[in-house]
């Protein structure tokens, strides 16, 4: 991906701040709007993902992970992207545990990389850490 | 009423009819005691037409055997010589009272009686009475008066009169009774034609009524509601639009003179505007920075967030590329690329692939349709520049 380098899971960041700057520029009011609106939709999205998954609809599942997979790309969130890209193999193939466990572990991405965006303290993204535990 | 026998009468309400004068002589004279309109009639061939002709309440048969009596009876009804309500009776000698008695059983005669031998006198009287009190009204037949009667001691007679007063009121009573009864029938005919009636027209009218007056209740309710719903979000839109101005503060000097300084410049160095740019992507965050990106690079920018969006745009724009995403909702990339050449008519519209997809099937598939160009997301700005820019220039 960057440099050159082949994506892996172990090298992902969990929020590179380079790619918005080689996106955006050097504009961190810009940067900061766009990183506080992907937590707003990434809250969204996984509460989608939820449903997706409880409802069994597998095709949804897919199509809502591809969909924040790009803005996760965007804003950096390397660890999150990778793992929506996995999820959206796995509502591929139909693979309701690997489904669950991706979901799962994507909660705790995005907690991770609401971490690195902004302090607890500050925060009023509404991502909670209880985000995605309905999922059963 | 006579105390003597009148058997030429010319309209009696009694006849009796005999074949053998000699043995109704007896009977006659009782009877012509008693009633004044009262005729013997031989049987000859004309007798049908004269009972039709003198219609006599009580007839009373009297010929030498019941069996001739009943063929004369019968006959007299079969010719129609009898139409009307009459009383009939059967005179027979004691050796046929067991055949009369059948008689008047079967419903023949109304009443028999022996007159060969004659014993009860006032047995025939009284059923001479009967029989006019009967067929007659009680203006046609008084009956009885009491010098008519025989004489008896004053006591009984007494005790008589009072036993009759007695029977007469129990009788009063019973027709009372009887009357109140009907009456009572009556009006509960009435009350219950009255409840049918009503039950009809709350049936007919009053139901199909409160069920309009219902239906036009909720339908006003509605209506009100629906008003009051939508002056409320007029208010809000109103409210939101007061916040609104309220927050537009009026610009300082120094901002002036900065807007018409940029605006002076804008005009010696216009935009790329004549180049308009179509972003299509369904994730808006994304579509938001490549916006920014190209607005900051003075690019006349629109954006649309799925294929049929953009098809509808691009047939009313003049654009002169299009960045276009994969997957989309309603219409994706492909066909959304493959539409643009007939919306265009002919005239080429370049498309840039915006795409985090690796599969070169599909990438070859949609480069079929005519793309100029790819760009991997997320690139940097630099690369997406260089791609726009190495369509436009």
């Amino acid at each position: 991906m960057k440099n050159g380098t082949r994506m892996t899971e172990k090298n992902l960041e969990i929020l590179n701040k380079n790619i918005m700057l080689d996106l955006i520029g050097d504009d961190p009011v810009m940067i900061k709007q766009f990183e506080i609106d992907f937590l707003k939709q990434a809250k969204e999205s996984l509460q989608k993902l939820i449903l997706m998954y409880n409802q069994g609809s597998f095709s949804g599942v897919k199509e809502e992970a591809h969909f924040l997979k790009t803005s996760a790309a965007a804003v950096g969130a390397e660890q999150t992207s990778y793992l929506l890209k996995a999820l959206e193999l796995s509502g591929e193939e139909e693979d309701k545990p690997k489904c669950k466990r991706l979901i799962v572990n994507i909660k705790t991405s995005l907690q991770q990389v609401r971490g690195a965006i902004i302090d607890d303290s500050a925060s009023n993204s509404g991502l909670s850490p209880s985000q995605g535990d309905n999922a059963s | 009423m006579t105390a003597h026998p009148t058997p030429a009468c010319r309209h009696p309400k009694v006849i009796m009819l005999h074949d053998n004068e000699d043995d109704i002589l007896g009977a006659a004279s009782i009877i012509a005691e008693q009633v004044e309109e009262y005729r013997t009639i031989p049987v000859e061939n004309d007798i049908g037409e004269l009972v039709k002709k003198y219609r006599p309440s009580v007839i009373i048969f009297a010929l030498s055997s019941v069996q001739k009596s009943i063929e004369l009876y019968t006959q007299i009804i079969t010719d129609k010589n009898i139409d009307y309500p009459h009383h009939s009776i059967l005179l027979c000698k004691n050796r046929e009272s067991g055949v009369a008695f059948r008689c008047c059983i079967k419903g023949l005669f109304d009443n028999y009686f022996v007159y060969q031998p004659l014993y009860e006198k006032f047995r025939l009287k009284m059923i001479i009475h009967m029989g006019l009190q009967i067929s007659q009204s009680n203006e046609q037949y008084v009956g009885f008066q009491d010098e008519q009667l025989e004489s008896i001691e004053e006591e009984l007679a007494q005790m008589i009169d009072e036993g009759k007063e007695c029977k007469r009121s129990l009788l009063d009573s019973i027709a009372d009774c009887k009357k109140s009864l009907k009456n009572a029938n009556e009006e509960a005919e009435k009350a219950s034609i009255s409840a049918v009636l009503i039950q009809k027209i709350n049936e007919t009218h009053i139901e199909p009524l409160l069920a309009e007056l219902e239906i036009n209740i909720k339908t006003g309710l509605d209506k009100m509601i629906n008003q009051l719903l939508i002056n409320q979000v007029g208010v809000k839109e109103l409210e939101a639009r007061v916040e609104e101005m309220n927050k537009v503060s009026v610009p300082d000097q120094q901002s002036i003179l900065e807007a018409l300084s940029n605006t002076a410049s804008a005009l010696s160095n216009p935009p790329k505007d004549a180049q308009k740019i179509l972003v299509v992507e369904d994730n808006q965050l994304y579509r938001d920075m490549l916006v920014n990106i190209l607005v900051k690079e003075e690019y006349n920018v629109d954006e649309s967030a799925d294929g049929l969006n953009a098809l509808k745009k691009i047939k009313n724009t003049q654009y002169d590329l299009v960045l276009m995403d994969l997957f989309m909702p309603n219409l994706d990339g492909i066909n959304a690329t493959k539409q643009i050449k007939s919306i265009t008519g002919g005239k080429k519209l370049p498309v840039i692939a915006l795409t985090g997809n690796k599969n070169k099937d599909l990438i070859k598939t949609w480069a079929e349709q005519g793309l100029k160009g790819y760009i991997l997301k997320p690139s940097s700005k630099k690369e997406i520049l260089e791609a726009v820019g190495k369509i436009l220039n």
